[in-house]
């Protein structure tokens, strides 16, 4: 039986001005529980794909699918350079705001009425930190409060723009075993520039720079990266059997 | 005390408790948004309003009111993304009503009026019905930021987050420069149009280093402004100084104080 798709995105033209394309012909699926890693150089169009998949951008051509879901139904962890965290507000009340959707000024002032906010500081082990202002806590804890904020609505497509960028090597452990035990509940994209962050546990990758190549599981991956960085990558990984792609037709 | 027994006293100190609410949560606001640049150009920009308006024989405040709301909508339209590469434009836009407003007022003819005033402001001319207007304008903005808040941290802090979840930002945008913009109008009587700009800053800057959180930034931010506008205007009344460049004084030399402790306690801990 196929995995049902969740998101599918089709034949995808972006251009910020009418004239220079920054995305060609784009097409690619979001299956149930994927674990899709898109990856390609800086300025490859990476972020302005995600953001069309998220509804925040309209594509000039092209379709996006949701199946059976709404943009309701996206957690989103952005790069920490699209937000200020010099912005005076405290963990508790950054992670809240993951409930924003449902305030109503009249109907609904409070948006934590079952204690959802406590329940994710304790989930992601932030609860000593909780009244911290977010310009005071580390890389590492930071992201960790993107997620719980991203996760606090139970989404069930978890989209991160490059997760690993500003943390540590212990961080981006922690991630990537969060990450696994996620994906057994909900799908996840992943944008990233970073080769490193692609473990055994990502079920189908794409490359993109400007077009986007597909690769379901186990293909080659090296030659394709070639193509789309323009120099070759090494891949380093521990106690991972490397993974080749196929050469982009 | 016997200066109280002054009418245009009175109504000063009215203005200076009222407009401190005014500064401090609009100050706030731009402060963390980081548009300090932004709010600078709509304020000098409505100088042209107001020259314009003089020039005509109309009331020259409804001047500045007119562009300083108009100029504020066009900010709020664009989206922030050109705003952003046409920051140049800004300091155009704010030599330009600078120049425009000071050519109308040569050419009207007649008695030259005290630019002095509208650049720079003067608190003793604030009358009832400006006091009115402020005390009208800031139980909208508590309302609304009372109502709103929660978006609006969001839209503050997170847009595309806000966007996401089904924030209105361009709403959000578009009435955050509108209260930014009547806010100024409203400031100009007392403060000069050179100098709200500071009235705005000058607080929230002091206030930042003690608050972790927008709302205690901001109330700290109008009690710091009250300071310093009782401060200055009691400074300015028994040295015989104009009462704006006093206050502005004050808030800068108040700032300079606490940021300076700030820095060698914090070097100390």
């Amino acid at each position: 039986m196929n995995t049902p798709v969740l998101l599918e995105v089709k034949h995808l033209h972006f251009s910020f001005d009418g004239k220079h394309p920054v995305l060609t012909n784009i097409s690619l699926p979001v299956l149930d529980r994927d674990y899709l890693v898109i990856m390609g150089p800086n300025g490859g169009g990476k972020t302005t794909l995600l953001k069309c998949m998220l509804g925040l951008l309209k594509p000039d051509h092209g379709t996006i699918r949701y199946h059976g879901m709404s943009t309701r139904d996206f957690g989103y962890v952005p790069q920490f350079t699209t937000f200020d965290k010099q912005m005076p507000i405290r963990v508790h009340e950054f992670i809240e705001s993951g409930l924003i959707a449902s305030y109503h000024p009249f109907k609904n002032r409070i948006l934590d009425k079952d204690g959802l906010v406590e329940k994710q500081l304790e989930e992601f082990s932030l609860t000593p930190i909780a009244y911290a202002a977010i310009s005071e806590i580390s890389g590492g804890q930071l992201q960790r409060v993107l997620l719980a904020r991203a996760l606090i609505q139970n989404p069930k497509i978890l989209f991160l723009d490059e997760p690993t960028t500003f943390i540590d090597p212990e961080s981006r452990g922690n991630l990537s075993l969060i990450l696994q035990k996620l994906n057994k509940t909900l799908a996840i994209v992943m944008i990233t520039h970073d080769t490193s962050a692609i473990d055994d546990h990502v079920k189908n990758i794409a490359c993109i720079n400007q077009n986007l190549y597909y690769h379901g599981k186990d293909e080659p991956l090296e030659s394709s990266l070639v193509k789309v960085y323009g120099c070759p990558i090494e891949l380093i990984g521990h106690g991972m059997p490397h993974r080749v792609l196929k050469e982009h037709e | 005390m016997s200066i109280l027994n002054y009418e245009f006293v009175r109504n000063a100190l009215w203005a200076g408790l009222l407009l401190s609410i005014t500064s401090g949560i609009i100050g706030s606001l731009i402060v963390v948004k980081r548009d300090t640049f932004l709010i600078g150009g709509i304020s000098h920009a409505s100088f042209g309003g107001l020259g314009l308006f003089y020039f005509l024989g109309l009331n020259p405040i409804l001047g500045a009111f007119t562009v300083s709301v108009l100029s504020g909508s066009v900010i709020g339209l664009t989206p922030e993304r050109k705003l952003h590469t046409h920051n140049a434009l800004i300091g155009v836009l704010w030599a330009f009503g600078m120049s425009i407003g000071i050519i109308f007022i040569t050419l009207t003819p007649g008695f030259a009026p005290n630019l002095l005033t509208y650049l720079f402001g003067d608190i003793l001319t604030v009358r009832s019905a400006d006091i009115l207007n402020i005390l009208i304008y800031n139980i909208v903005l508590l309302i609304t930021v009372f109502l709103f808040y929660k978006p609006l941290i969001v839209f503050l802090f997170d847009k595309e987050f806000a966007a996401l979840h089904g924030i209105r930002v361009n709403l959000y945008r578009y009435f955050f420069y509108l209260f930014i913009s009547v806010a100024i109008v409203l400031m100009i009587r007392s403060v000069g149009i050179i100098l709200v700009l500071a009235l705005f800053t000058i607080p929230p800057l002091i206030a930042l280093p003690f608050a972790k959180r927008l709302p205690v930034i901001m109330l700290y931010s109008v009690i710091v402004c009250l300071v310093i506008f009782m401060g200055g205007f009691f400074i300015a009344y028994y040295t015989n100084l104009p009462t704006g460049p006093v206050i502005i004084m004050t808030g800068t030399l108040l700032m300079l104080i606490v940021r300076t402790l700030c820095h060698f306690t914090q070097k100390n801990s």
